[in-house]
């Protein structure tokens, strides 16, 4: 009788999933001794994981599951892929999200800033007039693979900093009068 | 000592799609038995005929699933269609709890 197939969830460091890693893991099998009993002996396999496989996603590997019975196949293994949490990055499906902190004058006046990405630091160019909020998109830059293409989406946020010093008060001040403006003009307030 | 042999397994991936024979063979299951789960609607090939049937991972899963939901828990197809339904549910409610936490 054909062997059982096994499961089992390898958990991915996203940059694992973007270049493709070469892992070892050791799964538990039950195993039949001398006398009968059934006990579990670890069972330690070496997997190359391709690069850009994404969240969810399954490897199957024929023959490596539960071994047979007289003399049958033994069953497959299937590899659940899940992503460790990242403090910068998240994935959906192929695309890699994160939020890029810029300040107010790289956002009204235009900047060209460093973004990390999972293949590395690349410069992004950011336009005059951007709001917080503004989503980028840095082409190729996700889970990819030959066929599929993941992007980078870069969601702007705007930090504006602390006015601490009399002179820095004073520049907010300046801006109030010289830029008035009504962020809350669509609220009707 | 030697050089470390990885496994290449098959990535089970969205474009992925495979026959009746195939499901079957992946699965350790009968065509017959295939063809009950499709009339429960557990899984809903592409085509229209069982030659023209086309199964994609999403079925591959299911199908595996309610294998051992029969095995394991003597669960008749109707109940499993149900779990499965319940089950991805839960998947996404999670996935979406994380994105937004």
């Amino acid at each position: 009788m054909k062997g059982e197939d096994q499961h089992a969830k390898v958990i991915l460091h996203l940059r694992d999933a973007f270049h493709g890693a070469k892992q070892t893991m050791t799964l538990s099998r039950p195993v039949v001794d001398n006398q009968g009993h059934v006990i579990t002996t670890p069972h330690t396999l070496h997997v190359a994981i391709p690069k850009g496989i994404i969240e969810g996603q399954r490897i199957r590997l024929e023959g490596q599951g539960l071994p047979g019975t007289g003399g049958s196949t033994a069953g497959d293994l299937y590899l659940e892929i899940a992503f460790q949490e990242d403090n910068l990055f998240h994935a959906e499906k192929r695309d890699i999200h994160m939020t890029l902190p810029i300040t107010p004058w790289e956002a009204a006046l235009g900047a060209s800033v460093t973004v990390p990405t999972l293949a590395g630091n690349v410069t992004l160019k950011i336009a005059q007039g951007s709001q917080g909020g503004k989503k980028l998109r840095l082409k190729g830059k996700g889970l990819s693979t030959e066929r599929q293409k993941g992007d980078q989406i870069v969601t702007l946020r705007v930090v504006v900093p602390e006015a601490v010093t009399d002179e820095q008060k004073k520049l907010y001040a300046t801006m109030a009068e010289i830029m008035p403006a009504n962020p809350r003009q669509k609220l009707g307030v | 000592m030697g050089d470390i042999q990885y496994l290449q397994g098959t990535v089970l991936n969205e474009e992925m799609q495979c026959s009746l024979a195939e499901i079957c063979r992946f699965c350790g299951v009968t065509a017959e038995r295939i063809h009950e789960m499709v009339e429960e609607g557990v899984i809903s090939p592409h085509g229209v005929s069982p030659r023209e049937w086309n199964f994609t991972t999403i079925e591959i899963r299911r199908v595996q699933t309610t294998v051992r939901l029969q095995n394991d828990l003597q669960v008749n197809l109707p109940g499993c269609a149900l779990v499965l339904d319940l089950i991805e549910e839960l998947e996404e409610l999670r996935f979406l709890n994380r994105r937004h936490t």
